[in-house]
């Protein structure tokens, strides 16, 4: 994983971090008496009501019930009495005493990200959910959370705990490869105040982005409302009335017995069902016609007022409509973007996009920077947010065209020939109806193929590259040349024949690698030698052994 | 090399890379016989159960020349298996090679497709030295050089332990020296 620079240096001097006030610890903010056990009463109603029926809703079983009540809102507020936080010199410290006492320390320079969510219940209460990104991978217990702080204290400690993230870890954006290993050394000059010759630049920008003129937001979209409609045709939450039908059918069965809905009632309801197949038919029809309809709305309520701002070294992306997330990524630390249009999307000039950043845990929910916007709106947002590629995708030769065809087609042509010969010696219909699928969906391999190949494609441009391919689901990457660590060029036995080769560039981010597929097997070569020919140079074929 | 021309006479479709400087050890052809003889064992002898149960079962469904020949399977498969490992062995020692200048990692690797990897050292996370059970018999070793992504990392396999020893230990300095954190 992304280890830590190399040997930070020791800070003995902490205290003399210019803006690190030592704040007294802290406490959740109490109205996390209130929610946290409205947030445990789900769980805490079955054995309620179980010791409500076992008692015979004698006064005796209400007491007990109501000791339980009570006990949970004692535990609560004894969580929060022995919780606290506070930010030690360069590291936050969140000390829980509830049995044993844990101190997890997050050191500042490891926070990647700050997401600041709003649940109903807390926006009621004017309080926040902060949870603090450590790109720890996936790893939730690396993670701090603070479920409940009040909403200003979550925007001042989301201030404090970015600052000091950004001013720690020194090198500010655009530095480049130049700033080899001087992460140590900036800090450490940072600290001291002093600026030694090789870390100057990087000091002097760091110091006039600190120096606590916080540049003004930007704004670079907020997504108007009636574009929320088009969200369905990325085919996201389309199949939610069957989900909400499936789930209503499972909680009948499970809560059923203790509402007196016998199970065999349910099964007979259904048999009754079954028995007049036009109602099932209507009724499933009327699930299709609610699918865009539930699609649009359940869109609506996880993407209502998407904005996409800029503050202070961040790109924030804020959306929903009940719980009101907003997530923030280190610009320095985004790579590039990808564009992933589906077919229906494409048809209607629709895109989504992500950004590619380095060490983002669960990147498909945090990295997305714009939901289902037109793409020329897609294109100049990612454009200024990230920064655009000023070239065209280069197309791939023919033979290219020749390998897609073969593979949309030649599957479903082998697996025809397959159930003629079982349709012949056997002679059932069920094999020819299997042999006219087959060569059904061998026909519509036909425009498959020749889509995928015309989105094939790859362009550099001097400081981005960019790779493009698939068809149903077509996805375009946009990534810094710095980003790549290294590349790997790969040529099947078929390729081979065809002079072609696919070529992925190792990124240390999003995906970890972006593919150019089906390359021309010298075009191939020559994009690495583009993108970065002080590594290809001794070993292009004529060129100078090292 | 065969498909693999140097200089002007290469044909459109070859790729123009230069073979990387080393080959690796002669006795990483017994370490992929071995691995090959290995699955050639097992593949037989799970053909041979198959074979067993289909002539056992008389499905209703398979033409009736299957079973009455099933038995021809394990040897066909054993026979294709040994072709192929012996194949494979010889053929990947004539791809597999390894070079490692200033500043890049070049290697190369595959038989029936090819995968060539350019690690420049100064994006290396990690390189790892590590023996497998054939490996430590036969005392090769396989250098692993990780990136921060899959991509951009090459394991570099049959190497004799001292050159695996010497080449990780390079590479462990050189990437310290020339190491850059912008990924």
């Amino acid at each position: 994983m992304y280890g830590p620079p190399p040997a930070p240096p020791a800070t003995p001097a902490v205290p003399a971090v210019p803006v690190a006030p030592v704040t007294p610890p802290l406490r959740l903010s109490p109205k996390v008496l209130l929610t946290d056990p409205i947030r445990m009463l789900p769980s805490l109603i079955l054995p309620l009501a179980g010791v409500l029926f076992i008692g015979g809703f004698s006064p005796g079983s209400f007491l007990w019930a109501a000791f339980g009540i009570a006990g949970s809102v004692i535990y609560s507020a004894i969580r929060w009495a022995t919780f606290t936080y506070q930010v030690v010199g360069d590291r936050l410290e969140l000390t829980r005493a509830l049995i044993s006492r844990s101190v997890r320390t997050i050191p500042l320079e490891r926070i990647r990200g700050v997401d600041v969510s709003t649940p109903p219940l807390h926006r009621l209460l004017d309080i926040a959910v902060l949870r603090i990104d450590t790109g720890a991978g996936g790893n939730d217990k690396q993670e701090g959370e603070l479920d409940g702080v009040t909403a200003a204290e979550a925007e001042r400690l989301k201030a404090v705990l970015l600052w000091h993230a950004r001013a720690r870890a020194g090198v500010p954006a655009g530095s480049g490869p130049g700033a080899a290993g001087a992460a140590g050394t900036v800090r450490g000059a940072a600290e001291a105040g002093t600026a030694p010759g090789a870390g100057e630049p990087a000091v002097t920008h760091y110091g006039t982005r600190g120096a606590g003129t916080p540049a003004p937001d930007r704004v670079f979209i907020s997504v108007p409302r009636r574009w929320l409609v088009y969200g369905p045709l990325s085919g996201a939450y389309l199949l939610t009335p069957f989900a909400l039908v499936a789930g209503a059918v499972g909680a009948a069965f499970q809560w059923g017995g203790e509402l007196g809905l016998g199970e065999r009632i349910l099964w007979s309801a259904g048999e009754w069902l079954w028995d007049h197949p036009l109602l099932l038919a209507a009724a499933f029809a009327l699930l299709l016609l609610a699918m865009p309809v539930i699609g649009v709305v359940m869109y609506a309520v996880f993407n209502w007022d998407f904005t996409l701002r800029s503050r202070e070294g961040y790109l924030v992306a804020e959306r929903g409509l009940l719980t009101r997330r907003s997530v923030s990524l280190e610009r320095r630390r985004v790579r590039g973007f990808e564009l992933v249009e589906g077919l229906v999307e494409r048809r209607a000039g629709m895109a989504r996009t992500w950004a590619i950043v380095t060490g983002l845990g669960d990147s498909q929910t945090r990295g997305q920077l714009l939901p289902v916007v037109p793409l020329p709106a897609a294109l100049e947002v990612a454009g200024e947010a990230v920064g655009r590629i000023a070239a065209d995708l280069r197309r791939h030769p023919a033979a290219a065209r020749r390998r897609r065809l073969f593979r949309a087609i030649s599957p479903w042509l082998v697996a025809a020939a397959g159930g003629l010969v079982a349709a012949v010696t056997e002679g059932s219909g069920f094999w020819w109806a299997l042999v006219a699928a087959a060569l059904l969906l061998a026909a519509l391999g036909v425009p498959l193929g020749l889509d995928r190949y015309r989105s094939l494609g790859h362009a550099y441009d001097g400081s981005r590259l960019s790779v493009r391919s698939g068809s149903l689901r077509r996805s375009q990457a946009v990534v810094e040349r710095r980003a790549v660590v290294g590349w790997t060029l790969s040529q099947t036995w078929f390729q081979r024949r065809a002079g072609l080769l696919t070529v992925t560039a190792g990124v240390g981010a999003g995906t970890g690698g972006y593919a150019a597929v089906d390359v021309g097997a010298a075009a191939g070569v020559d994009f690495v030698a583009e993108v970065t020919p002080d590594w290809l140079a001794p070993f292009v074929d004529g060129g100078t052994p090292a | 090399m065969a498909g693999q021309a140097n200089g002007p006479a290469a044909r459109p479709g070859d790729v123009p890379l230069r073979d990387p400087a080393h080959p690796v050890s002669r006795k990483a052809i017994a370490l992929w016989l071995l691995e090959g003889m290995f699955w050639t064992v097992v593949l037989t002898l799970g053909s041979y159960a198959v074979s067993g149960w289909i002539a056992g079962a008389r499905w209703s469904w398979l033409p009736g020349w299957v079973p009455d020949n099933i038995a021809l399977l394990p040897w066909l498969v054993g026979i294709v298996l040994v072709g192929l490992s012996v194949a494979e062995s010889f053929w990947r020692y004539a791809t597999h090679r390894w070079e490692l200048t200033q500043d890049v990692v070049y290697a190369r690797s595959g038989w029936i497709s090819r995968d060539w990897v350019f690690v420049p050292v100064s994006r290396i996370q990690t390189v790892d030295k590590a023996q497998g059970w054939f490996e430590r018999m036969l005392g090769l070793a396989t250098v692993e050089i990780r990136t921060a992504s899959h991509a951009g990392s090459s394991t570099i396999k049959g190497l004799d332990y001292g050159v695996a020893a010497e080449l990780a230990d390079r590479l462990a300095r050189r990437a310290e020296e020339l190491r850059d954190d912008a990924t």
